[in-house]
């Protein structure tokens, strides 16, 4: 007998000041649709997210096909299964597509189909190239429905669903659509956990799983798992990269400009208003000044984190295995050009190799920039924490640098 | 004022400032134990005693 | 309220300081024009290496605390993480306040970013800012204490470092004067003055980590009572 797709053991997982889930096992067999069901605050979305290797957890194991993903000492490993997610939150940027967004969440699978035929499904193939900030709140969450259902219609292999309250939102043809996709799929062989308080799609599930107290199970259509089919035409595609994606928004939304260019722009222009002074500077002090505007482009951080934040953008990528987005290589340029400016306006020339140590500066520090700023991923509020205080500790190399150059 | 001023003002400002945080903190730690105090006496007799 | 045993450290503490400050002023031996740029800011000296002392401490019982959170889920280690973290942040605030004035009148500059020694405490000054101001905007809970435990975990890191890279790297910042094992490695009197600020300060660091451990004691159980009476009047 093949192994379960998800194999939750005992875990106990705890948020904010409370213990959610306490010994909790549950386990979704390849041809099953378990939906998860409980009042409001019982840990239904807690228990997904943690399937979905999200939260940690104190004790027990959450396996996917026989591998360990989730541990309590907090070590994570990348699923052997491809994994379908959405989540309350929607999970895209608002700069997406919805093309885009799909064809993210198909990468994850290693492989892309024909998308009109989901999309008529959903009556959204007149939005395929809309911005997902340009769509309604139902046709939003029909785009993150779709997200977490195609990765499973692409897969080679079983592949693990986990839905969050799929029909909130979704108009009765929506529903009824869901519905038979969702049948599809577990007919396919692939495993769904859903959580739902949606009558109809309780109907449409084979088991049912309660989180109250004593979860339990409370039915079982039990059957013979059915053997894999893939149930449509596929073409292999690589896994979208994170840098990739960053790059795209940032260029399409200007951030690499507000975020990092205008904290360059302003300081090579209080140099410039310094005037010459470059006669009075010792060559450290010169190569100080120029090398700032290319330091204050990397102490401004990665604005791909909080684009990220909205709709939970980083947990969904997470979940299904895509890295999350980053600027790449954009730093690199931008502290090169602006070094070379700084160089330009301060010693009267621009030494590649000055250029170069600019640029250099630029991307390491905006990348470290970049781990600190999701430190606080997991906050309640992460915006409300100044993680820019910490950034003097870059100071500190950037100073023993210009010594040493110097 | 020259230098010995200056470190007599300084220090004066020391002393004056952990004085202050010092009172701040007494003060904090007295006040949240007479503010337990009384809510736990609206407690029902079987929560106040498992605690 | 009869007083507690934090309370009392606090005020023992206090006093201690106020008398070594009183000592150092009016009756520690003057330094020498030789040696020293400026004698009456080295008087500083009294305060500035107490307060790293204590600093030291507190830290360490930042790191022992953000420790036992994240390895054993200790309430009690965590209250400590939180003491530590409060009382890093006044000790070192002093400490580098203090060192900036000192520097200014001696050296002619308030910081030099090339000594490690300095810029590795300011790091951990900045740490303890970073601690106390990040937890304050954040409810209490599980995420909070996960994410600041793990900054103090990393940040201690800085902290043997920061002691030994006076002995190694001898830049600006002077070595140590006590517990290098020379003969005569500084005045009696002044170690005298020195010794008593020393334990002054730890006496009020200790206060404070006791005190400040209460304070969320408390707090928390504040918390506990107030949701069962929630429940109540549902």
């Amino acid at each position: 007998m093949a192994n379960p797709l998800l194999d939750v053991d005992s875990i106990t997982v705890r948020r904010g000041m409370s213990t959610v889930l306490d010994n909790l096992s549950i386990h979704v067999e390849r041809g099953e649709t378990v939906a998860l069901l409980g009042r409001n605050g019982s840990g239904k979305s807690t228990l997904l997210e943690a399937c979905a290797r999200l939260l940690p957890i104190e004790s027990g194991s959450i396996h996917h096909d026989k591998v360990s993903v989730v541990r309590p000492d907090g070590a994570r490993s990348v699923s052997p299964v491809v994994v379908g997610v959405t989540l309350q939150k929607n999970g895209a940027m608002g700069s997406e597509t919805v093309q885009e967004h799909l064809e993210s969440a198909m990468s994850a699978a290693g492989a892309t189909t024909d998308l009109l035929p989901f999309l008529e499904g959903f009556n959204l193939s007149h939005r395929r190239s809309d911005a997902m900030a340009q769509l309604s709140q139902g046709q939003a969450r029909k785009v993150a429905v779709l997200a977490g259902l195609l990765p499973a219609f692409v897969a080679s292999t079983p592949a693990l669903v986990l839905l969050d309250e799929p029909s909130t939102g979704l108009d009765t043809n929506a529903r009824a659509q869901l519905i038979e996709w969702m049948e599809q799929l577990r007919s396919s062989g692939h495993g769904l956990l859903v959580s739902t308080h949606d009558q109809e799609v309780l109907d449409a599930c084979t088991d049912a799983f309660e989180i109250q107290g004593d979860s339990k199970r409370l039915e079982t259509d039990s059957t013979t798992p059915p053997n894999h089919t893939k149930m449509v035409s596929t073409t292999p595609c690589k896994k979208e990269q994170g840098g990739t994606f960053g790059v795209r928004h940032q260029l399409r939304t200007q951030a690499w400009l507000t975020h990092n260019g205008v904290a360059g722009l302003l300081t090579l222009g209080l140099l410039v208003v310094l005037g010459d002074v470059n006669a009075a500077l010792s060559s450290t002090q010169s190569l100080g000044l120029v090398l700032a505007p290319a330091m204050a482009i990397g102490l401004s951080g990665e604005a791909m984190v909080n684009l990220g934040r909205e709709e939970r953008t980083h947990d969904w990528r997470r979940a299904v295995g895509l890295s999350t987005p980053h600027s790449s290589m954009l730093p690199l340029l931008l502290g090169s050009i602006f070094t070379a400016m700084a160089s330009q306006a301060i010693v009267g020339e621009a030494p590649i190799n000055h250029v170069m140590l600019g640029g250099l500066l630029s991307i390491g520090v905006a990348h470290s920039m970049r781990y600190l700023q999701h430190s606080v991923d997991r906050l309640a509020r992460p915006n409300a924490v100044f993680v820019g205080l910490l950034t003097p500790v870059m100071l500190l190399p950037y100073a023993l640098l210009i010594d040493w150059l110097g | 004022m020259d230098g010995m001023t200056y470190l007599a003002v300084g220090y004066f400002g020391m002393v004056v400032g952990i004085g202050l945080w010092t009172y701040t903190v007494v003060i904090r730690s007295r006040r949240l134990s007479e503010r337990l105090d009384s809510i736990e006496a609206a407690l029902p007799s079987e929560d106040a005693k498992e605690h | 309220m009869k007083p507690r045993l934090g309370e009392w450290l606090l005020l023992t503490g206090f006093l201690g300081i106020t008398s070594t400050l009183l000592l150092a002023f009016l009756w520690a031996p003057s330094v020498s024009l030789d040696a020293f740029e400026s004698p009456a800011a080295q008087r500083l000296f009294y305060w500035h290496v107490p307060s790293a002392w204590a600093a030291f401490i507190a830290f360490g019982a930042l790191f022992l605390g953000s420790a036992g959170w994240m390895f054993k889920r200790s309430e009690r280690m965590w209250r400590l993480h939180v003491a530590g973290s409060e009382a890093g942040l006044a000790t070192g605030l002093m400490t580098v306040w203090s060192g900036c004035v000192w520097g200014a009148a001696e050296w002619g500059t308030p910081w030099d970013w090339s000594d490690v020694r300095l810029n590795t405490f300011g790091l951990l000054t900045l740490l303890a800012v970073y601690l106390v101001l990040g937890r304050n905007s954040q409810p209490d809970g599980i995420e909070t204490r996960d994410t600041f435990a793990g900054f103090g975990l990393y940040g201690f890191v800085l902290v043997p470092f920061t002691y030994i890279a006076t002995r190694i790297w001898a830049i600006r910042h002077p070595g140590p004067v006590v517990g290098t094992g020379d003969e005569g490695s500084i005045n009696g009197d002044m170690g005298l003055v020195l010794f008593l600020g020393a334990l002054s300060f730890t006496a009020l660091i200790m206060g404070h980590i006791l005190t400040s451990m209460r304070i969320t004691k408390c707090e928390q159980r504040i918390f506990q009572v107030q949701q069962v009476l929630d429940k109540e009047v549902l």
